[in-house]
């Protein structure tokens, strides 16, 4: 079945996954390129790029993992999941099958970037006190892309309901957030839970940090 | 009598002004049931309800045995459908298509499932999102029933569809249905499709059952009746249904009655009384008849 469910999101999201597999191997070796153009003799400002090239990995894994998800699951939702709905297996094991195969389908982003970033350190002839991190770096985009493409998912798997209850919920976050911020001048509770979900221990902590394939 | 489907006390709220009523079905295993009713009266919600797809308010399902939800897959995984529109994945191939549902079901005859595909003249490499009305329908049908299942859930198979294609598709079902001896279940708004087939039949309106009985019966048992009487008669005790009556002129009446049998002209014996004419319905006077006196009573 999972094999099945496989080969049914690949011909969904195949122009989406051969995309970013692509971007996925370029980035490092554009962000290297770019970065290197000054040499040994302009470190600092190499690594300054590298820092600013180093964005765009979280981005590049929120546009897959939001991408891989709404492909995934655009023709369930066009379809009411009527036809989901029909096969004789519990809603769970369906939506758990869709997961593993979109994780399945994120792979080959992951091995690109993984290779891109092997492909450009082997280019480059490293001054002593530089460390390069093609493993790490890959690991990271991986996690990042885990994290994403399971939030994307949830959101793009829920019903109609669901995600009526869901906008309601923040509707309600941001009024009580006002009607704090009005007795209470410093008190930010948005700030607050931004901030929780995006350091650690919160959900998007992958998100953060030093995205640096070269560091010192 | 064993059933392929069973609903008891059905009640679903599908909005303020519509849901379905306290509906009780009972669908004979082997039988080819007929689930009749106007567009809008709640067949397709009725069958979503059935297939586990909607969470009934109040009451039980039981689908080839088991409950629903509880056993559903395992009910599932025995039931061919064809929901009201084709909710296939577009980009797909035929072929595709079939391997994709092949893969849930441990009964899916391949070789069966590529021969019909041939029947159906349809060709392995033709994108879903290409095929035509008719196609479409012959898809639906055949993944259906290359899972062999013992009960087909069919709403509105031939909605559409040209003569040629409806032929095809009901000469398949059909050929289906006598060689493995499955349980058919069809909704349909148009009478004269179930009356080709059906061996039982449900009329459903407003979201309550109206009748459930051997499509023989529906078929025999609705008659218009000339009466000439002295006076106005009072259908207090009779052995049928009265559904409706229209005085004509004069001393005529006109009886439309469910439920009749030869012998019942005696119930007429009276002075002053003469059955004049005893008339078969035809099966869509006879549930326009049924619907419009479950309508008046019904208010």
């Amino acid at each position: 079945m999972l094999k099945a469910m496989i080969r049914l999101q690949w011909r969904a999201v195949w122009h989406i996954v051969a995309a970013l597999t692509v971007a996925g191997l370029l980035l490092p070796l554009a962000s290297v390129r770019t970065g290197w153009k000054g040499g040994l003799t302009n470190l600092p400002n190499f690594l300054t790029e590298l820092q600013l090239w180093g964005l765009l990995y979280p981005a590049l894994a929120a546009l897959a993992g939001v991408a891989l998800a709404a492909g995934i699951w655009s023709s369930d939702r066009r379809g009411h999941h009527i036809y989901a709905l029909t096969l004789p297996i519990p809603r769970w094991r369906y939506v758990l099958l869709r997961y593993l195969a979109g994780l399945t389908l994120a792979l080959p982003i992951v091995a690109a970037v993984w290779l891109g970033s092997v492909i450009a350190s082997e280019t480059l002839d490293l001054p002593a006190g530089l460390r390069i991190f093609p493993h790490a770096l890959a690991a990271k985009f991986a996690l990042a892309l885990i994290v994403l493409f399971g939030f994307a998912f949830a959101i793009a798997a829920s019903s109609s309901r669901a995600l009526g209850i869901g906008v309601r919920f923040l509707a309600l976050l941001v009024a009580v957030h006002l009607g704090v911020v009005m007795l209470y001048p410093k008190t930010n509770i948005l700030w607050s839970l931004v901030t929780g979900l995006a350091t650690w221990p919160g959900p998007f902590a992958a998100l953060g940090g030093r995205w640096m394939l070269i560091d010192v | 009598m064993s059933l392929a489907i069973e609903t008891a006390g059905l009640s679903y709220a599908a909005s303020r002004d519509f849901g379905i009523d306290n509906l009780s079905l009972k669908v004979p295993t082997g039988a080819l049931y007929g689930f009749l009713g106007p567009n809008g009266c709640g067949k397709t919600t009725t069958i979503r309800l059935i297939l586990g797809m909607l969470h009934p308010k109040a009451g039980t399902i039981r689908l080839l045995g088991q409950p629903v939800p509880d056993g559903l897959p395992a009910a599932l995984a025995r039931t061919g459908v064809v929901p009201d529109r084709p909710h296939l994945h577009r980009y797909l191939s035929v072929a595709e298509a079939l391997d994709f549902h092949g893969a849930f079901y441990p009964s899916w005859d391949r070789a069966w499932a590529l021969q019909l595909m041939e029947e159906f003249r349809l060709l392995p490499h033709q994108k879903i999102s290409g095929l035509s009305k008719g196609e479409i329908a012959k898809l639906m049908l055949l993944l259906a029933t290359a899972q062999k299942p013992d009960l087909l859930v069919l709403d509105e198979p031939m909605d559409g569809l040209d003569p040629v294609v409806r032929r095809d598709v009901l000469s398949a079902l059909l050929d289906y249905v006598s060689t493995h001896g499955a349980t058919v279940f069809v909704s349909s708004h148009l009478v004269h499709e179930l009356e080709r087939f059906c061996d039982w039949i449900g009329v459903m309106d407003r979201g309550r059952l109206v009748v459930e009985l051997p499509m023989e019966e529906f078929r025999n048992g609705n008659k218009r009746i000339r009466l000439s009487s002295l006076g106005p008669m009072e259908p207090a005790g009779a052995p049928f249904t009265l559904l409706a009556r229209e005085r004509d002129s004069g001393s005529t009446e006109t009886w439309v009655v469910r439920g009749w049998r030869g012998d019942m002209s005696s119930w007429f014996d009276r002075p002053g009384v003469a059955v004049r004419e005893v008339a078969d319905l035809d099966l869509e006077d006879g549930f326009v008849e049924l619907l419009r006196a479950f309508r008046a009573r019904e208010g």
